[in-house]
C-alpha cells in the first residue's frame, strides 16, 4: 500500500495519506483533541445530472444526490444507520453539494466501532418501492424549508443569472417533480456508476491510529466486489457570458436581500496554477470586499450596507465565480457603488498596506483553521478530490504578490460578467394575528 | 478543564484556562446583570460600542487594526442566563507561539482595545455617546427588529416564547420593540453606559498558553484604575418564579411563506434546577433531541409529517418546546401525536436502547465542551451564574446517576399551555418551470 506523509514544521501538525488495495484513498490526520470526525465522501454531487455510459449518458432526475445520501442511511431491515451510532452516543449526519457527497460522523469515544458502522451503510444499499415514496414525503418537507429561505432563494437565483446551461443552476435537492420521478432503479444505477471506492475519500482526523484505520476498513469492504474504476464524470463547460444580467422575486422580507455574482471565466489546465489563482482571487476579495475595507466602510457609514454583508469564491466542477450577498434599501445603487470602486481600483492598484494587513488575515485563518477537526477534515477532503496538499496553503500565501493581484484585478472584474440577484419585499404583506 | 480563578481586583474576577491544545487564544470580559425590560437598550448600546473607540474613531479602523494583529477578532457577547443577562465582550487571536517572530504583543494589544471599546467610546464635546452612531445603530436595530420574519421557524419560536413568558423578562426580545428603539436618545443610552460601568462587575474568561499570574498582570495594567471605586452587591436571579398550569392559549398567524411552523410550548411544575436539570436534559434527548428520539422516530420518520421536529427545554423558566415544520394540512395529526409521544414518557414507556442512546448522546456533547475555547468559557460561567457544578465531568456524574423514573415523573409534570402556529399562505412554485424561466 503506498502510504505518504505531510508534516508541517510551522503548523506542528502531519497527516497520512495512504492508498488502499480497494482503490480508496485514505487520510489519516491525528490530533489530540477530544473528538475525532470522520468524513466518508463520494465525488459525486447535484451537478452529475447524468449517468456516464460507453456510448455517452444518460440523464437522471435533479435531486438523485441528495435523495441518495437520504436514502443510504436504511439497511435491508429497514433500520436506520441513525440507531448504531446512538448507541455510542456519536453524531452522524451527511450532506450533498454540487460536486460531492459526504456522510460522518464526530464522537468522543468508540472511534473504530463507529468508522465501521459509517463504512459499512455507505456502501451497503438497499432501496425498495416503499421506503423511496416515504422518502419522497420527507425531502418534498425539506424542499419546502428551503423555498421559505431568502438568501437560499437569492444564492440560487444568482446561480441561474450567472449561468446559461451549468448544472449548478439546478437546486441540490431537486424540485418537487423532479423527486416524484425517481425510483429505486434510478437510485441503484447512480449509485452503481458513482459510488466506486477508486471514486471515494475517507478522510480521519482526531486521536486516532493509523493501523487501526486500516483494519476497520478491511474489515468493513471485505464482503464487497473489486471496485470498477473510478467513473469518468461529463465535466460540463460553459463559455463565457452570463445568463442575465437581473433576476429578482419576491418573498416575505423586511428589506431587500442580494446577490451579486461575478463569473470568473478563468481556465488553467495546470493543477499548481489553478490552485494559485484561486488562493489569490480569495486574498483580492479579502482586500477588497472584507468589512475593514473601503467599500465596506463607505456604504456601512451611508446605510446602504450592513453586517449581514459578506462575500465567497467558489468554485465547482469546472466553474468559479465570486459572490457578494448583503441587505440593502438600494442594491442597484450597491451594485453602481462596487463598479465604481472597482474601477477605480484598477486605475490605482492595490494597497500595499492593505495587501500585507489582508495577507496576515488569511494566514492567521489558515492557522486557525487547525483547532477544529471537523475543519480539518473538510479542508482534506476538498484537498484529496483536488489533489492537492494541505500544508502547501501557507507558504503558497506567502508566494503571491501584489503585482499578481493588480493583473487579476483587470481580469476578474469585467463588466460583463456581473449579475444582480434581488429578493424584494412582498408589496403587501398578507399578515393576520389572532388569539384563538 | 477547570479553570483558576483569580480576584485581580474587587470588581474584576480572572478564570484562567492554562492549555497549549489550541492555536487560537480567547478572552472574554463580561458583565452579568439582571435581565430587565431595558435588554433591547444594552444591545444596542454595545453595538454602538462597537463602532468606535477614541482610538480607532470607526468601525473600519478598528477592523483594520484587528486584521494587522493577524485576524484578531472583537464580538459582542450578549445571552441570557435565565433572568441574568451576560453582556460583554468577547476576543479570539492567534496564540504568538505561531506568529513570525517579533509580531507584535497580539495578546496585549487586542486586550487593550477590548477596554477602549468598554471604557473609551467615541463621545462628542458634551461626553455624550456620537450621535451619528446612536442614530445608525438604532435603525439597523429596527431592520433587525422588522427582518424577524425572514425566517419563519426563528419567527414563531420567537413569538410562542414572548407569549408563553409574557410575565417574565425572558420572554422580552433582545431587540426590543420598534416604539421602544425608535424613542432613545444619545442621552439616554449614554446614561445607561455609565451606569452599566459605574456599577458592573467584571468576569473575565481567558484560555490560552499564558499562565494565570502574567495573565492577571496583564488585565490589571490595562484596566488600571477604571473599576477601583467600589459598588454595591449586585442582586439578581436566573431562576423564574414558578407558575401555575393554566388552560392552553392558542394563537395563529399567517405569512406569505410555503411551510406551515408549529410550536408547542409546555409548563413543568416547577423551573429545573439542580437534580430536576439533569432529568429534564435526559428528557429532552428521549423526546426530541436525537434520530433515536420519539418524536423523530414517530412525528418524522414512521408518520412522515416532517422534516424537523425536535424539543428544547428552558430550565430556568420551567418549560419545554416543541418546534416542527410541516404542511398546514398536517397540523391537528401532528398535534396529536406529539402529546401521544410525551404521555409515552409519562407512561415510562422507554426502552433499553432509548435510554442508553440518550445517556451515550448527552455525555459526547459534554466531552466535546472541551475542544472549544468559547464553549469551555460559556459553559463554566453559565452554570456558575446558575449555582451549578461548573464543568462537564461534574455535569456527566451527575447525568449518570439520573433514573427513568424521574425522567417519567417530570415528564408527567408537563402540561400544555401555548400553541402558535405560522400559516402558510404561499402556494409551492412549480419550481421546474421557475428555473426554466431564470
Amino acid at each position: 500500500m503506498k502510504r505518504t506523509e505531510f508534516t508541517s514544521a510551522c503548523l506542528a501538525e502531519r497527516y497520512t495519506r495512504l492508498e488502499h488495495p480497494s482503490g480508496l484513498a485514505v487520510y489519516v490526520f491525528p490530533k489530540k483533541m477530544t473528538t475525532s470526525y470522520a468524513l466518508f465522501s463520494v465525488n459525486y454531487g447535484s451537478v452529475d445530472t447524468a449517468i456516464p455510459t460507453d456510448g455517452g449518458e444518460i440523464s437522471i432526475p435533479d435531486g438523485v444526490a441528495h435523495f441518495l445520501e437520504h436514502k443510504l442511511f436504511e439497511d435491508e431491515n429497514g433500520e436506520d444507520a441513525f440507531a448504531a451510532f446512538s448507541s455510542y452516543g456519536a453524531d452522524v449526519n451527511a450532506y450533498t453539494t454540487y460536486g460531492r457527497t459526504a456522510y460522518l460522523f464526530s464522537t468522543t469515544s468508540h472511534f473504530s466501532e463507529c468508522l465501521y458502522e459509517l463504512l459499512k451503510f455507505v456502501t451497503h444499499p438497499h432501496f425498495t418501492k416503499e421506503s423511496v415514496e416515504r422518502e419522497k414525503g420527507i425531502i418534498g418537507q425539506e424542499i419546502r424549508m428551503y423555498e421559505d429561505h431568502p438568501w437560499e432563494c437569492a444564492y440560487r437565483n444568482m446561480l441561474c443569472a450567472l449561468y446559461r446551461t451549468h448544472p449548478v443552476r439546478r437546486r441540490i435537492c431537486g424540485t418537487l417533480a423532479s423527486i416524484a420521478e425517481i425510483t429505486p432503479d434510478i437510485l441503484t444505477a447512480a449509485y452503481g456508476a458513482f459510488y466506486r471506492l477508486s471514486n471515494m475519500a475517507l478522510v480521519v482526523c482526531g486521536d486516532v491510529d493509523e493501523n487501526d484505520v486500516l483494519a476497520v476498513v478491511d474489515r468493513a469492504i471485505a464482503d464487497l466486489p473489486p471496485s470498477p474504476g473510478a467513473p469518468v464524470r461529463i465535466k460540463r463547460r460553459e463559455a463565457g457570458g452570463i445568463n442575465k444580467p437581473r433576476v429578482s422575486t419576491q418573498m416575505q422580507v423586511a428589506k431587500p436581500m442580494f446577490c451579486i455574482g461575478i463569473k470568473d471565466c478563468a481556465a488553467y489546465e495546470d493543477a499548481d496554477a489553478e490552485e494559485r489563482h484561486e488562493l489569490a482571487v480569495t486574498l483580492l476579495c479579502e482586500i477588497l470586499f472584507s468589512q475593514s475595507g473601503r467599500f465596506y466602510e463607505t456604504l456601512y457609514e451611508e446605510e446602504l450596507l450592513t453586517s449581514a454583508f459578506s462575500w465567497e469564491y467558489s468554485t465547482v466542477e469546472g466553474i468559479a465565480f465570486v459572490c457578494l450577498s448583503g441587505d440593502s434599501h438600494d442594491p442597484e445603487a450597491v451594485l453602481a457603488r462596487l463598479r465604481d470602486f472597482l474601477e477605480e481600483t484598477q486605475r490605482t492598484g492595490i494597497d500595499p498596506a492593505d495587501f500585507e494587513r489582508c495577507r496576515r488575515m488569511l494566514y492567521a485563518n489558515e492557522i486557525l483553521a487547525y483547532d477544529s477537526t471537523e475543519e480539518i477534515a473538510n479542508n482534506l477532503l476538498s484537498c484529496a478530490f483536488e489533489g492537492r496538499e494541505l500544508f502547501r496553503l501557507p507558504a503558497l500565501l506567502m508566494e503571491i504578490t501584489k503585482e499578481e493581484l493588480d493583473a487579476l484585478l483587470d481580469h476578474l472584474f469585467r463588466k460583463e460578467n456581473f449579475v444582480l440577484s434581488t429578493v424584494l419585499p412582498l408589496e403587501e404583506a398578507e399578515e393576520e394575528g389572532s388569539s384563538l | 478543564m477547570v479553570p483558576t480563578i483569580i480576584d485581580v481586583q474587587e470588581r474584576v474576577r480572572l478564570r484562567v484556562c492554562k492549555t497549549e491544545k489550541f492555536k487560537a487564544e480567547t478572552f472574554s470580559m463580561s458583565a452579568a446583570i439582571p435581565l430587565t425590560e431595558d435588554r433591547y437598550l444594552t444591545t444596542l448600546l454595545f453595538s454602538v460600542l462597537r463602532r468606535g473607540c477614541a482610538r480607532y474613531p470607526t468601525q473600519a479602523a478598528i477592523n483594520r487594526r484587528l486584521d494587522y494583529l493577524y485576524g484578531a477578532e472583537i464580538s459582542v457577547r450578549d445571552y441570557s442566563v435565565g433572568e441574568t443577562h451576560v453582556i460583554g465582550l468577547y476576543a479570539d487571536f492567534v496564540s504568538a507561539s505561531y506568529l513570525p517572530k517579533g509580531s507584535e504583543e497580539v495578546f496585549s494589544e487586542t486586550l487593550a482595545l477590548m477596554r477602549d471599546l468598554l471604557f473609551f467610546p467615541c463621545l462628542d464635546e458634551n461626553g455624550l455617546l456620537d450621535a451619528r452612531y446612536v442614530e445608525s445603530e438604532k435603525r439597523l436595530q429596527c431592520d433587525a427588529i422588522r427582518a424577524k420574519k425572514n425566517s419563519p421557524r426563528a419567527y414563531a419560536f420567537g413569538r410562542c416564547t414572548e407569549l408563553m413568558l409574557s410575565d417574565s423578562p425572558m420572554g422580552l426580545s433582545s431587540l426590543g420593540t420598534l416604539a421602544e428603539v425608535e424613542a432613545v436618545t444619545p442621552e439616554r443610552l449614554t446614561a445607561h453606559w455609565r451606569a452599566l460601568l459605574k456599577n458592573m462587575r467584571l468576569d473575565c474568561f481567558y484560555v490560552g498558553e499564558s499562565d494565570g499570574e502574567s495573565v492577571a498582570r496583564l488585565l490589571s495594567d490595562t484596566l488600571g484604575d477604571l473599576l477601583l471605586a467600589p459598588v454595591l452587591p449586585c442582586t439578581r436571579t436566573v431562576f423564574a418564579s414558578p407558575r401555575p398550569a393554566r388552560e392552553v392559549s392558542r394563537y395563529e398567524e399567517s405569512l406569505p411563506v410555503t411551510q406551515g411552523q408549529l410550536v408547542m410550548g409546555l409548563r413543568f411544575c416547577d423551573v429545573l434546577g439542580g437534580r430536576r436539570y439533569y432529568a429534564a436534559m435526559m428528557l429532552c434527548e428521549l423526546l426530541g433531541s436525537s434520530p433515536l428520539s420519539k418524536l423523530f422516530v414517530n412525528v418524522r420518520e414512521r408518520l412522515g409529517l416532517c422534516y424537523f421536529c425536535y424539543a428544547i427545554v428552558s430550565r430556568y423558566a420551567g418549560v419545554a418546546f416543541i418546534r416542527c415544520g410541516l404542511d398546514r394540512e398536517q397540523r391537528d395529526t401532528a398535534e396529536r401525536e406529539i402529546l401521544a409521544q410525551i404521555k409515552a414518557l409519562a407512561n415510562g414507556e422507554i426502552t433499553e436502547t432509548e435510554w442508553e442512546a440518550a445517556r451515550t448522546s448527552l455525555v459526547n456533547s459534554l466531552r466535546q465542551q472541551n475542544d472549544s475555547p468559547s464553549a469551555i468559557d460559556i459553559f463554566h460561567f453559565s452554570r456558575v451564574l446558575a449555582g451549578m457544578d461548573p464543568t462537564p465531568d461534574a455535569e456527566q456524574m451527575h447525568l449518570l446517576d439520573v433514573s427513568r423514573a424521574e425522567v417519567a415523573a417530570l415528564a408527567c409534570e408537563l402540561s400544555l399551555d401555548t400553541v402558535f402556529f405560522l400559516n402558510p399562505t404561499r402556494a409551492g412554485e412549480e419550481e421546474s418551470d421557475e428555473d426554466e424561466e431564470n
